[in-house]
């Protein structure tokens, strides 16, 4: 199996998110290295709000189940304060749709 | 040897206590292939994040007793102080999500020790956790944090 299926469903179900701030998923490690044996598919998400870190887990967590995925989740200060994307290679795949008078509340 | 469990199931510390006491060891598919090159009884064989924290909290003065309360829990009673429930985190860099979503699988706990000795913890994580009324710490702060 390749990770293609499995980065279309990611894809797919963030692209199809509605968030308080903007939010994106990246692809890293193994998975994008096509020559290298993957086993799992390593996906950093970046959100501007702390609370859209959770909707994205709690929302991805169908997928995770049943995939091997690895998520990073990160905001983007921690991004910056790790330097995440740039030192990981990591490469953009979907983009959130950000409704900032969306309210989403977490425990 | 029991492998391949489910990567989110956990094991409770009764669980671990019978394991222990008829010789069996227990991890995932890495853990097999890693003890099969390091000895011929596989019964031996500990998991390196586990051996390398319980030999930290083994070898502090202040440890009467650790027990586990499950694969990623441990709770210490000190000599000194109130006992600590210590929780483990394998991530290389430590979030606040990552804190969040530990203290949702695992509290009560009093620590998050992070155990990987690559990658750091964020400033989100560390008020993260004194939002949570725990310390996130790493493998070298975990002396003082058991002597305090």
């Amino acid at each position: 199996m390749t990770t293609e299926p499995i980065v279309a469903e990611i894809v797919k179900t963030i692209d199809g998110l509605v968030t308080c701030g903007k939010l994106w998923a990246y692809l890293f490690g193994s998975a994008l290295r096509p020559d290298s044996m993957w086993s799992d598919v390593d996906i950093l998400i970046v959100c501007e709000v702390e609370k859209d870190g959770q909707l994205a887990r709690d929302t991805l967590s169908e997928l995770c189940a049943l995939y091997p995925i690895d998520l990073v989740i990160m905001t983007s200060q921690e991004e910056v304060e790790f330097d995440f994307i740039r030192s990981e290679n990591c490469q953009r795949i979907a983009t959130s749709l950000c409704n900032p008078s969306r309210n989403i509340s977490i425990g | 040897m029991i492998v391949n469990i489910p990567t989110r199931a956990s094991w409770t510390g009764e669980a671990l206590e019978k394991l222990a006491a008829e010789g069996i060891a227990f991890g995932k598919m890495y853990d097999l292939y890693r003890g099969l090159n390091q000895d011929d009884n596989l019964s031996n064989y500990q998991n390196p994040e586990y051996y390398f924290v319980e030999r930290i909290i083994d070898q502090h003065r202040n440890v009467a007793l650790q027990e586990r309360r499950s694969d990623r829990v441990y709770r210490i009673t000190r000599y000194v102080g109130p006992a600590l429930v210590i929780a483990l985190s394998q991530d290389y860099e430590v979030t606040a999500d990552v804190v969040r979503t530990v203290y949702a699988d695992h509290a009560p706990f009093d620590v998050l020790l992070k155990t990987n000795p690559y990658g750091r913890i964020s400033q989100q994580a560390r008020e993260a956790a004194d939002k949570l009324g725990i310390q996130v710490v790493e493998q070298d702060e975990l002396h003082k944090v058991l002597a305090s």
